[in-house]
């Protein structure tokens, strides 16, 4: 009997046995338990290559030169070499020790072969990059370059830099990411860098406004749907500035028509994620900014320049620091984008620069007549029908495997799709610009902002408002890229019409033409994705429905204040807790909620937001109120368009000068006719009555703006503990450092500050670190920094010797 | 047992964990029956890794990428230490209940008494 129990307690653990290893060896889903625990070949042993050695050679196949490279006290890399080819090697090697992850998963996501890399689960994203023509538009521009383009060249450069890393990478240095997805990572070729820079394009020039027209005139016809999301800005505060601005531009609101049934008809077609993505989106709580000031008005008599690009916030960051030194070629500081050869904003030892997106429309739709309405062949244009060139996509798994194949359809226009009953073709420039990284390259070796600007006339796409300046005082600003010309009515926020030529774009405008200003005699120059050029002395469609220019007021309400401007004043603005929206909209409620005096919340509610400071601090306990406030009246306004696309906060501010409009007609009380007090006053009631049931009474100090609006940056794969969620800070929507009132993952992503004096200084910082290693201090080491608002002054030392190294690295050519 | 510790360790170094129920059968048989094999099995392994853990500690911080990597699986960080200390420690285990009693000279049932 004893023998039976041992016997099978022996058997048992045999069992037991069998299904530990098997489990440590990867069951299906389940990572390779034992290969991840394992002390010396697990994930353990990236704490032992968290750290770069101190001093280290490594051989890069077709170097010209020996490279050095010094890694300074932030790990950020001083890239000293003889060629320029040499330092973009050097770059693809650093990037690669420090970013390797992210490098596959950026150009895999523009590539549209996520799926190789995380499974199916991608398919979606992968999808949209192809059907977007991302892929087959990056094929083209790559077979475009001559091999013996410097584009090429440095393309391929920056390949061999990354592929000289995966060659000598030991199985220690593996990161994280692909240990716990059982993947390697794949070889490195120039077309990933077309696939990244088309990824950036992406994520800044795509635009829904046909579908905001269209679900805006199903519901209220096209007169109103036009008035909702018009062309122009009505408080114009433009990126070329005006003697009289700011301006306001009085319109009045037609009141909501009869449904438009051509658009119900378009709608039809339009698949439901498009219109909730179109529905999504908030004006008010994104953007990027960038200011710089004269010599005149700054104290201490040298030009300043700020920038702060806000974008999805990730970790690691989508910034990868670094200085590259070339003899009498460059020497350049700045932020790349990992994948990307060039320093993208930044400064040289003359000039220094930073972008804004420009929010032009650059991707515009057509609907073409086909031949056949299932599997088409042809399109018809001008009469006859034209080919449609087919192109098969494969999608494929983690192990090759084959997921799904798509026949994708393109015209002369672009990527043809199938939306409902209709065939829509879209062409966009981020398809079609390639030189995007050579301008950059190019502007980086140049010693004035003239200068500077020359060289980025060759930057096509994604359109940035590109601001410079120099060390002799020069400021300048242009909204640059490629901006079509439309032939009839020259506007692309329409579905135009495919079957005939004429409706296709015919030029572009001059580099000339661009909205810019070279020293104005304001003495500074600001950007905030608003509109470029006031419509009174610029009458071509550029863009429409512009974002509202609330932060372009502040900025330049700031400016306008201060003639002695430092590089203290800079930073502190970058983080300014201040909002013009606010200044706009609060004495109206104010206003509304006095009106209704009898209402004893209301009069409570309004107490409340009178004793306001205005301003977005992290301690700060009523603008969760004013916040929540403003999303009821948003929703009682504008309640003929739920559940659809809703203007932006600018024309809700327009509305306000017209108190009996009909918009603001709540449509649920059909018995009644509200009026503008009514709704501003019932929706200071409900943020007040919601804010209580969310964080319970004022008097419990959980309306502190830092607990209701918590900042997450999530890390690239969405993994919690290696993310950097919860934290507390400063600004909220439409101020200076914008985010969300709920939070979320936007915000400033590198903020930068320089003085152009005799030296040019600079001081910067962005949300994360230079390694992507979690096992490093360095992957999330500037966090506090960023946090606090604080920047770091940048190491910028024309000489090895002038830094203190914290690690070095020899590249040497193969022997 | 010194001799289990620093086999373990340096079986996994050189060839992967998988080495560790090899080890132990090793050591097993070649051990003599004296005390209790499984739990002087279990320790010697998780002191194996346990030393290996060390040795990756004298590079950095442990600290930082313990608590990341433990939260993927919902852990703190001093319990990935301790998963990862167990891990060795039940192979080790199972592979001594396993095979006692076989062959070895430590392979005695009483042992488990």
């Amino acid at each position: 009997m004893r023998d039976e129990i041992v016997g099978m307690f022996r058997l048992l653990a045999a069992l037991a046995l069998t299904a530990l290893c098997w489990l440590a060896s990867g069951l299906g889903p389940v990572p390779p338990v034992g290969d991840l625990l394992d002390p010396t070949h697990g994930i353990w042993t990236l704490v032992r290559t968290a750290e770069p050695p101190r001093d280290a050679t490594v051989i890069v196949p077709r170097l010209d030169a020996d490279v050095r490279v010094i890694f300074d006290d932030r790990a950020v890399p001083h890239i000293f070499a003889s060629t320029e080819l040499d330092a973009w090697r050097a770059l693809g090697y650093v990037t690669a020790r420090d970013r390797l992850f992210q490098l596959e998963l950026q150009a895999r996501a523009g590539g549209g072969t996520l799926t190789e890399l995380l499974g199916a689960a991608a398919l979606p994203a992968d999808r949209e990059a192809r059907e977007l023509g991302m892929p087959r538009g990056a094929e083209r521009l790559l077979a475009a370059l001559p091999d013996s383009s410097e584009g090429w060249r440095t393309l391929d450069g920056y390949a061999s830099g990354v592929n000289a890393y995966l060659d000598k990478m030991t199985a220690a240095e593996l990161p994280l990411e692909y240990r716990l997805l059982g993947r390697r990572p794949a070889r490195w070729t120039p077309i990933q860098s077309i696939y990244v820079f088309m990824r950036m394009g992406h994520t800044l020039a795509q635009s829904d406004l046909e579908l905001q027209h269209l679900a805006a005139a199903v519901r209220v016809g096209r007169v109103a749907a036009e008035a909702l999301f018009p062309l122009h800005a009505q408080i114009q505060e433009p990126i070329q500035p005006s003697a009289d601005d700011p301006r306001t531009i009085a319109t009045v609101l037609p009141p909501p028509g009869a449904p438009d049934s051509v658009a119900i008809e378009a709608l039809r077609s339009i698949p439901p994620a498009a219109l909730a993505r179109a529905a999504a989106r908030n004006g008010d709580a994104l953007g990027s900014n960038n200011w710089a000031v004269a010599p005149a008005r700054a104290r201490d008599h040298a030009a300043l320049l700020a920038g702060d690009p806000h974008l999805d916030l990730t970790l690691p960051s989508i910034w990868y620091e670094a200085h590259i030194v070339v003899p009498d070629a460059v020497d350049v500081y700045g932020v790349t984008i990992p994948g990307i050869p060039a320093v993208i904003l930044g400064f040289n030892r003359d000039v220094a620069w930073s972008f804004t997106n420009t929010e032009a429309d650059v991707m515009d739709r057509w609907v073409e007549q086909v031949d056949d309405p299932l599997r088409p062949t042809a399109y018809r244009l001008d009469g006859a029908w034209e080919p449609v060139e087919r192109r098969t996509e494969i999608y494929r798994g983690t192990h090759g495997e084959r997921l799904a194949t798509d026949t994708l359809r393109f015209t002369h226009r672009g990527p043809l799709t199938r939306v409902g009953r209709r065939w829509i073709s879209t062409r966009w420039t981020v398809l079609e610009s390639s030189a995007g990284s050579d301008a950059l390259r190019a502007a980086a070796r140049t010693h004035s902002a003239a200068a500077w600007m020359e060289a980025m006339a060759g930057f096509r796409a994604p359109p940035q408002n590109i601001l410079v300046a120099d060390r002799a005082g020069t400021i300048a600003i242009r909204s640059t890229g490629w901006f079509p010309v439309r032939a009839d009515s020259g506007r692309g926020d329409r579905l135009r019409d495919g079957t005939i030529r004429t409706s296709d774009w015919i030029g572009e405008w001059p580099v000339a033409e661009y909205p810019q200003a070279v020293e104005p005699a304001q003495g500074f120059l600001a950007s905030a994705n608003q509109e470029p050029r006031d419509p009174r002395d610029e009458h071509r469609y550029l863009g429409a429905d512009w974002p509202p220019p609330w932060r372009a007021l502040r900025i330049n309400a700031l400016l306008r204040a201060d003639s002695q401007v430092t590089v203290e004043t800079m930073r502190r603005w970058q983080r300014d807790p201040g909002s013009a929206r606010v200044e706009r909209f609060l004495p109206f409620l104010l206003t509304a909620a006095a009106t209704r005096g009898s209402d004893t919340t209301l009069a409570h509610a309004a107490r409340l937001l009178a004793a306001w400071d205005r301003r977005y601090t992290t301690e700060n306990e009523g603008a969760i109120l004013f916040e929540l406030a403003m999303r009821a009246v948003d929703r009682r306004t504008w309640d003929e368009l739920l559940p659809g696309p809703t203007p932006s906060g600018m024309i809700l501010s327009g509305l306000l000068d017209d108190s009996k409009s009909a918009w603001w007609d709540d449509q649920r009380t059909p018995q009644r006719v509200e009026d503008r007090d009514e709704i501003l006053s019932a929706g200071l009631r409900d943020g007040y009555r919601e804010a209580i049931q969310r964080y319970g009474s004022p008097e419990l100090g959980r309306w502190r703006w830092s607990r209701v609006h918590p900042v997450g940056i999530w890390h690239l794969l969405h993994l919690p503990s290696l993310s950097a969620l919860g934290l507390s800070v400063p600004g909220g929507p439409s101020t200076l450092s914008p985010s969300s009132m709920d939070g979320g993952g936007e915000g400033s992503s590198w903020r930068m500050v320089v003085e152009l004096g005799p030296t040019v200084r600079a001081w910067g910082t962005y949300p994360g670190g230079q390694s992507g290693n979690p096992a490093s201090v360095r992957y999330d080491d500037r966090l506090p920094l960023w946090v606090e608002g604080e920047l770091a002054e940048l190491k910028f030392p024309r000489r090895p010797e002038e830094l203190q190294p914290r690690s070095s690295l020899r590249l040497t050519a193969e022997r | 047992m010194p001799g289990l510790v620093l086999a373990v360790a340096a079986g996994t170094a050189l060839a992967g964990w998988w080495t560790v129920p090899l080890i132990v059968a090793v050591w097993l048989w070649l051990s003599p029956a004296a005390g209790s094999p499984v739990r002087r099995a279990m320790l010697g392994a998780a002191m194996g890794w346990a030393l290996l853990l060390c040795w990756t500690a004298l590079h950095g911080p442990i600290g930082p990428l313990a608590r990341r990597a433990g939260g993927l699986i919902g852990l703190p960080g001093w319990g990935l230490v301790l998963v990862t200390l167990l891990f060795p420690a039940a192979l080790a285990g199972l592979v001594a209940v396993v095979i006692r009693g076989h062959g070895g000279r430590g392979g005695s049932l009483r042992s488990l008494q």
